[in-house]
């Protein structure tokens, strides 16, 4: 196995599910809600780009509308089920978002069916450059620009922008953010936006992988992103990076060390580490967020 | 300014505000007294909005009647709560956490220029600030925390602002120095209602004083009058005490 072609999988891999991570524990970060219908919006980015592009559309015109109607559809949730939920316990919370997921399927179900439907994604995205030391595709180059982007642009909306400072005020304490007048459903409707929008990059990538999008294939990218908010901590983004890049070099570490009989274990073996990880660390490997992402 | 008229509210089925009534002119300080669990706090959160009264009414400038107004809506009217136990943000700086106060001013017109200003006032006000205003506000001690929780609450441009148990913790100096500031906003005609359990430094502030004990009000009076060590005593720990 070569360790640098093994460097780079990993990272690009990683890359992906730090994004995954990113949009989850964002609006955790806010509201406490650990959002298990995030795997939905992006299967429902999926459907959109499928039926955009049945229209005609440029393929770069039927990305932005997809991504405008993930966002649109994470703020449309957040405004009429979510947040009418803000204060109630965590767990009312997380059945609110099975909730939702459920309801997000169902309807996928009927209008697309169970049978996996094509998601179209532009040739040069598939092709592979060699550059004699590794090999790496345009999709994975892309999957590292996005995510690097997606870092910095949220380090800074965070960290240095009038709406990133009610966002950690907010996420510290929203009693005494209400108390300075600061709009909570403003800032709410904003951190659900941004994961809308997150989740709709993330997917974009995501199905360019697999081709195909199909109404019950929401569990893998939740699942990815749980794992990585888990091992890294929930409610910060070192923690999103950490867990999504460790997440994403040990599958790929995986796939390259299990081989013959033992290669279908690669996901049991991952998880194995993963529940050592929660053993020794049981708050994540950066340990308690302590508001706002930071 | 501020009347409540035969004002009832608690928690759950618990009564915690048993029938008070008080006026409150424009410039006065309102000194709220009483032991642990009097209902004091929860006074200042029926004014500020954070609690809903049960029957009774709030009016605001004489004729306005509070109840429909939110938490948000009261700060642009001027009503401000700096609450108890401080409550700052540590993951903020310093200045991140008196910007996050002047939020209502933003709605405003000129509202960064106000900001802006509101800014400089805090620094002249409290100079430690200023020093201190890049670095988190976990970093600041007990006395400057509450320093900063006055300047966050004042950057709001309150016409009343309500200060639950503004020495709390405090080392007698701190809180000698926190009661200069509040004289100080006093002085410059700000309306203040001042909840404290030690009935010295807010006597000595406010114009008029109300002990409350057990939710109900039982004294109201000239603050002057309030001084006296025995009627303070029946007042806190109830007749059978004196």
């Amino acid at each position: 196995m070569n360790l640098l072609q093994l460097g780079v999988d990993g990272l690009a891999t990683g890359s992906v599910y730090m994004m995954l991570a990113l949009g989850i524990s964002l609006v955790f970060s806010v509201m406490r809600l650990v959002n298990f219908a995030y795997g939905m919006i992006i299967v429902w980015f999926g459907f959109m780009l499928h039926v955009l592009w049945g229209t005609g559309l440029p393929y770069w015109l039927c990305v932005l509308g997809a991504l405008a109607g993930t966002v649109l559809l994470s703020i449309v949730l957040a405004r009429a089920i979510f947040m009418p939920f803000v204060g109630a316990p965590p767990a009312t919370l997380l059945l609110a978002s099975f909730g939702v997921a459920i309801v997000l399927q169902s309807v996928a179900v009927v209008l697309f069916g169970e049978p996996a439907r094509p998601v179209q994604t532009p040739q040069i995205l598939l092709t592979s450059i060699d550059t004699g030391w590794f090999r790496i595709s345009v999709l994975q180059l892309l999957s590292l620009a996005l995510g690097l982007t997606m870092l910095v642009g949220l380090e800074f909306l965070i960290g240095r922008t009038r709406i990133g400072m009610e966002i950690r005020a907010t996420a510290e304490s929203p009693e005494v953010a209400r108390l300075m007048a600061v709009r909570s459903d403003r800032v709410l409707t904003f951190v659900f936006a941004l994961s809308g929008l997150i989740a709709g990059l993330v997917a974009l990538v995501w199905f360019a992988q697999s081709g195909s999008v199909t109404a019950r294939g929401d569990l893998a990218p939740t699942l990815k992103a749980f794992v990585a908010v888990v091992i890294g901590g929930l409610g910060t983004i070192r923690g999103a990076v950490l867990g999504g890049l460790v997440l994403g070099f040990l599958e790929t570490a995986m796939s390259g060390l299990l081989v013959g009989a033992l290669s279908g274990f690669q996901q049991t073996f991952v998880f194995a580490l993963v529940i050592l990880i929660l053993l020794l660390r049981p708050e994540g490997l950066l340990g308690k967020a302590t508001g706002g992402m930071r | 300014m501020l009347e409540l008229d035969r004002v009832s509210t608690g928690y759950g089925r618990v009564r915690a505000l048993d029938t008070v009534s008080l006026t409150l002119g424009a410039g006065h300080t309102l000194a709220v007294l009483g032991p642990n669990g009097a209902g004091k706090s929860t006074l200042l959160k029926l004014v500020a909005g954070l609690q809903a009264p049960w029957s009774g009414t709030l009016k605001l400038d004489g004729s306005a009647d509070l109840s429909p107004l939110d938490v948000t809506a009261r700060v642009h009217r001027g009503i401000v709560l700096c609450p108890e136990g401080r409550r700052i943000f540590t993951t903020l700086s310093v200045e991140e956490n008196l910007c996050i106060g002047g939020t209502a001013l933003l709605a405003r017109p000129g509202g960064a220029q106000r900001m802006r200003e509101g800014l400089e006032r805090a620094y002249s006000l409290f100079p430690i600030l200023a020093e201190r205003r890049h670095g988190p506000g976990s970093a600041l001690s007990g006395g400057q925390q509450q320093m900063l929780a006055i300047a966050r609450a004042l950057m709001a441009e309150p016409r009343l602002l309500l200060l639950d148990e503004p020495s709390l913790g405090l080392s007698p100096v701190m809180a000698d120095e926190v009661y200069a500031t509040l004289a100080a906003l006093k002085a410059e005609g700000m309306t203040l209602i001042v909840v404290e359990e030690a009935a010295g430094r807010p006597l000595g502030l406010a114009d008029t004083a109300m002990i409350l004990r057990n939710g109900r009000t039982v004294w109201r009076g000239a603050a002057a009058a309030a001084r006296d060590p025995d009627l303070l005593q029946r007042a806190y720990l109830g007749d059978h005490a004196a």
